[in-house]
């Protein structure tokens, strides 16, 4: 009996398919992609002041004021001054959410017109192609655009609302695409004006996912306006590069003391707040 | 009057209704007025803080002259002999967020190892390791890179080792989440045979992490392509270097597009590419 069961399992091991080829395959095509990729990367050894520079960002990292002639935690973190790390930050996180509001209230006809089973194949091939390309510009480059709108954060805030505009309407294209039209047909069979339809059949089913989207997205973009104001629109970015380019460690550390809290905080919050929506509470 | 203040009344607090058979019943109290009154104060205070106005923004943007589409007019028309002296940054790009990915993939599965509640009993380890990669994540590449710039010399190594950093916080991130998900039934069933922890790993739950594996780090790498696009920007390799002098210099100008193209062809290659492995994965 035993025998029997080992035999019919050891059968039954043999029979399974023999994928150690394709599995090699893979390997190969990956290993010569990493060596060719080697190829690009010159070592040229660590720079002359490189240790240095190691050594004291993670000095200055745990201790801001290691440098007794230039103490930046009152004067920078502890101030409610337009260029101290507070106010930055608060500008950084209006910037992401008015930013992230345009954007996704901008996205809604944009994935109403790129949804298949609204505009049909052509429509939505066309739609998707013009939300891939708004995507791929880096957004860097919408800041240097809009800052011809108006320098510092208000550049930063268009930025930010085109470029979640790609993120945000190929999600919601998903939801539309997604939409159960059976309860549009239960609603005809009350008699529903299509009002009636779009208020009780449509817009329950995306609220929550449209939501859950902005919300994820405005956690992307909180770290890139950290990081916008390095081409001058708005938000803690500029402080930051301005203070390493100088090697000012001190003030580069009490901006990642300001960022690093402040995105963890919102990234917990975010994910609280997606995971209540998700169970439809 | 009365009747306005009696609406408006009701958004707030719920008229009870009475039924055919004359129970009365309470609807549950709204929270939506609340979450309107809040975002619109948040919005408020977010529109002074930024400057914004939706007059400013409309009057400049569409002044065609000092506006946007001054800049976009600049842009042709396009010079398109550039291309060929695209390809070489394009590649730099390729190959720095695929060996950064790679790195940082193979990095992030011991760390899911031990960032997972089910294979990793200690509870310390686990809410260190977690910690340690919620803070990794909160800072963006680009940060990052400019850190290793000022280590390494400039080009494609501090910005590999960025994107390294990157891929390993959130491939970690994913895949713990993800094994938490598994079942280990096969797993302690061969740790009860007598196998050890490693042969059992390897054995039940190798099958299994494999594809979810593959497929987190196909998807950073289609990520890492767009952030690698961008690392040029701080001296840290690949197209963005280009790209940014393209915009900086008058005459360049007109080499924009075509190198915004080569971006969107080559992110929507590797986009489609690993859409396509990841499918046929599971």
């Amino acid at each position: 009996m035993n025998d029997q069961a080992s035999q019919s399992v050891l059968e039954t091991y043999r029979q399974a398919p023999v994928t150690i080829h394709r599995k090699l395959f893979a390997l190969a095509i990956v290993l010569a992609l990493a060596i060719w990729s080697f190829s690009a990367i010159s070592f040229q050894g660590v720079n002359q002041n490189g240790l240095q520079v190691v050594f004291n960002i993670i000095k200055f990292f745990f201790w801001p004021d290691s440098n007794p002639n230039n103490p930046v935690i009152a004067k920078y973190l502890f101030s409610w001054e337009k260029f101290a790390v507070p106010y930055l930050m608060y500008e950084t996180i209006m910037i992401a959410f008015i930013g992230t509001v345009l954007g996704a209230v901008i996205s809604i006809p944009f994935a109403f017109l790129s949804s298949k089973n609204i505009v049909g194949t052509v429509g939505s091939f066309i739609g998707s192609t013009v939300i891939t390309m708004i995507r791929t510009v880096p957004i860097f480059i919408w800041g240097i655009l809009f800052i011809r709108v108006q320098g510092g954060p208000l550049a930063g805030v268009l930025a930010i609302s085109v470029s979640s505009i790609g993120m945000i309407s190929k999600l919601y294209i998903e939801v539309i695409e997604d939409i159960d039209t059976g309860i549009l047909e239960a609603l005809d069979s009350t008699g529903a004006t299509t009002l009636q339809k779009i208020r009780f059949g449509i817009i329950p089913q995306l609220t929550a996912s449209f939501l859950s989207t902005a919300i994820y997205r405005f956690e992307i973009n909180v770290k890139n306006a950290t990081i916008l104001g390095m081409v001058g629109a708005g938000g803690i970015g500029f402080t930051l590069i301005d203070a390493l380019g100088s090697f000012n460690f001190g003030i580069v550390a009490v901006c990642l003391w300001g960022i690093i809290p402040v995105v963890f905080l919102i990234e917990f919050i975010s994910t609280r707040l997606r995971a209540r929506l998700t169970t439809g509470e | 009057m009365k009747d306005l203040l009696q609406r408006l009344k009701a958004i707030f607090v719920p008229v009870p209704i009475t039924t055919d058979n004359d129970t009365v019943v309470v609807p549950p109290k709204p929270i939506m007025p609340y979450i309107l009154i809040g975002f619109v104060l948040f919005f408020y205070f977010a529109a002074r803080a930024t400057d914004f106005s939706i007059i400013t923004v409309i009057a400049r943007v569409f002044n065609f002259r000092l506006g946007p589409f001054g800049i976009v007019k600049r842009f042709f028309p396009v010079d398109w002999s550039y291309w060929p002296y695209v390809l070489d940054p394009i590649f730099e790009t390729i190959q720095m967020s695929f060996l950064g990915s790679l790195i940082g993939s193979l990095l992030a599965l011991p760390a899911a190892y031990f960032a997972s509640q089910n294979l990793t009993k200690n509870r310390y380890v686990v809410g260190a390791v977690r910690v340690m990669l919620s803070i990794f994540r909160t800072l963006p590449i680009l940060i990052y890179a400019s850190f290793f710039k000022l280590i390494f010399f400039l080009g494609a190594l501090p910005g590999t080792i960025a994107i390294a950093l990157f891929t390993f916080s959130i491939v970690s991130k994913m895949l713990y989440e993800r094994i938490e998900t598994l079942d280990l039934g096969a797993y302690h069933a061969i740790q009860s045979t007598g196998a050890s922890k490693i042969k059992a790993f390897i054995v039940a739950l190798m099958p299994a992490i494999y594809p979810i594996f593959y497929s987190l780090s196909l998807y950073a790498f289609e990520i890492n392509i767009r952030y690698a696009a961008i690392l040029g920007y701080v001296g840290a390799g690949g197209i963005g270097f280009d790209l940014d002098n393209a915009m900086k210099n008058l005459p360049q100008n007109n080499r924009t597009i075509v190198i915004l193209l080569f971006i969107f062809v080559t992110v929507v290659i590797i986009e489609n590419t690993s859409r396509y492995l990841r499918r046929r994965l599971g």
